[in-house]
């Protein structure tokens, strides 16, 4: 039977095969070498992640990935002062790579690769020039990262000059952000969730879910927006992990394009804010830090912004928030899995049908068990591992390359929305302020439901761990 | 006259590029809290833009710090 090719198995073979190699560089040939080492030292011997060097093979394949990584420093005035012979050649050997491997899908796909390639081409360098702004001095301090850019210079093209029709074969951004997806699944370790025991589990997996229930119920019956998945996408983006949340909930649900660049702007303008107000108020009131940095990790959206406004008010404060965030960055894992299940069996059906398995089944996006099951694995093996080994191959090896291509991949994908979008559609979102009101009265509620779980679980259930910390 | 208008777009987004740079510069003077904040960011190189705890050093560190203060006791 000939093997019918969508863009979800796409995906996932792409994920698939990014990790595989990443595998290959940053965990295969150096555990080999480490598992030799210990044989020849004796039973009793440790590992020494201190001490660890990687072997000459393993060197080799990781400097030749990591070339591939396209990261720009930070500069002021002179955009100019950040590109360097180094990160021109890493652009345009990872867009040759990413061209290639996308290429072959296309064709797999039975679709035309000449326009694609030419499109292929513009993204890439609109992407670059995205990673450029990102990288100036005042936006990142802001916190006015790739996503933005991405997504205002694909509408600035768009919406002026226009790219031709031919070229918009290149526009996939469901492909590129499924893959992204499926990269993301590494970083979901399952075994975070216990980093701060049962507190960390109270306010990041209780407060969450309930916040992102409550917001979503609130959007449809008291203001009555009309598109569920423009709804579920900004609920998500607001009581779980901002962009990242929003992203896999789009994707899971199908939610439009305009719905996720929607739910991305509202989360960076009042990340931006929140970022610099909810620890000057902390400070202001005079609030623990323990407590604070519990209410910042548990309510700010990005991950960044979580540890500068952490860091804001000391360093237990930035231990506790981002720790907080992590383990609600975990549950991205199952936000997807249930939205996708949810919107095949209840929200994609017609009034009165039953929905038999075979059809949750057939509607299921299947990138998402993809994610899932790169999840489980590298969950798995994290947990396996000697610690220090989990470590220095997971962590500050596989994931480090995985996570930049992940962000390239999203980076290609807000351009191609960009690119794709009109002012007019993506003004009519925002008809009637909702989807602003929708964001404010839900992070409203997760800041009252986060600080008050926060205090109980820290000072009058589990004061033992808040005296340790 | 349609190309007049494309080169107007772009330069007005440039300008509102610079707009926006200068005006952060004068936020993070006139408002203290931003200031400070900006200070904090630069000092330790953190990226307020980072979607998830991977991309942060100072995130991964946070989780290590506190699983060994809550096992060192």
């Amino acid at each position: 039977m000939k093997m019918q090719w969508s863009e979800d198995t796409f995906a996932i073979v792409v994920g698939l095969a990014i990790l595989a190699l990443a595998a290959l560089a940053y965990i295969i040939l150096p555990y080999g070498a480490v598992s030799a080492e210990l044989a020849l030292a004796g039973q009793a011997a440790t590992f020494d992640a201190a001490a660890w060097q990687p072997s000459a093979a393993a060197n080799g394949l990781t400097a030749a990935l990591e070339q591939l990584l396209v990261g720009l420093p930070r500069w002021h005035l002179n955009p100019f002062a950040a590109f360097s012979g180094a990160s021109l050649a890493a652009f345009v050997m990872l867009s040759a790579i990413l061209a290639v491997l996308f290429g072959v899908g296309l064709r797999l796909l039975k679709e035309p690769l000449a326009p694609f390639l030419k499109g292929f081409a513009l993204v890439s360098v609109v992407a670059l020039l995205a990673y450029l702004l990102a990288a100036q001095n005042e936006f990142k301090s802001m916190g006015l990262g790739y996503a933005l850019w991405a997504i205002i210079l694909g509408l600035l093209i768009s919406n002026t000059v226009g790219i031709p029709e031919a070229w918009r074969s290149a526009l996939k951004q469901e492909l590129f952000i499924k893959a992204g997806l499926v990269l993301l699944g590494a970083e979901v370790l399952f075994g975070k969730i216990l980093a701060i025991g049962l507190p960390g589990i109270f306010v990041a997996w209780i407060v969450t879910p309930i916040v992102l229930v409550s917001t979503y119920w609130f959007g449809q019956k008291i203001l009555r927006i009309e598109s569920k998945t423009l709804n579920i996408t900004i609920s998500a983006d607001m009581s779980v992990c901002g962009v990242s949340a929003a992203i896999a909930t789009a994707a899971a649900c199908k939610a439009k394009k305009e719905e996720l660049t929607t739910a991305i702007g509202l989360s960076m303008v009042f990340t931006s804010v929140m970022m610099v107000a909810l620890p000057a108020f902390i400070n202001a009131v005079g609030m623990p830090e323990v407590l604070g940095g519990a209410w910042i990790g548990g309510t700010i959206d990005a991950t960044g912004a979580v540890v500068a406004a952490g860091a804001f008010l000391g360093d237990t404060a930035l231990n506790v928030a981002a720790t907080i965030k992590m383990i609600q960055n975990i549950l991205i894992g199952v936000l997807a899995f249930a939205v996708a299940v949810y919107w095949s069996a209840r929200v994609d059906k017609t009034a009165g049908q039953t929905v038999t398995a075979v059809e949750i089944w057939l509607r299921f996006p299947k990138f998402v068990l993809g994610f899932i099951a790169v999840s489980a694995f590298f969950s798995l093996l994290y947990e396996r591992l000697d610690s220090n080994l989990s470590i220095v191959l997971i962590e500050n090896g596989l994931l480090e390359f995985s996570s930049d291509m992940r962000s390239w991949l999203f980076c290609l994908a807000f351009v191609s929305i960009g690119l794709a979008t009109n002012f007019k559609a993506l003004s009519a979102q925002f008809s009637g302020g909702k989807p602003f009101i929708l964001y404010i009265c839900g992070q409203s509620l997760n800041l009252c439901l986060t600080l008050l779980m926060a205090w109980l679980m820290f000072y009058q259930v589990f004061p033992e761990i808040t005296n340790a910390l | 006259m349609r190309s007049k208008h494309h080169v107007l777009a772009i330069g007005l987004f440039l300008l509102s590029l610079l707009l926006l740079q200068q005006g952060i510069v004068l936020l993070d003077r006139v408002v203290p809290a931003f200031g400070t904040q900006a200070g904090i960011i630069m000092e330790r190189d953190i990226d307020p833009a980072a979607l998830f705890y991977t991309q942060s050093p100072l995130a991964l560190n946070a989780e290590k710090k506190i699983r060994k203060s809550l096992t060192a006791d």
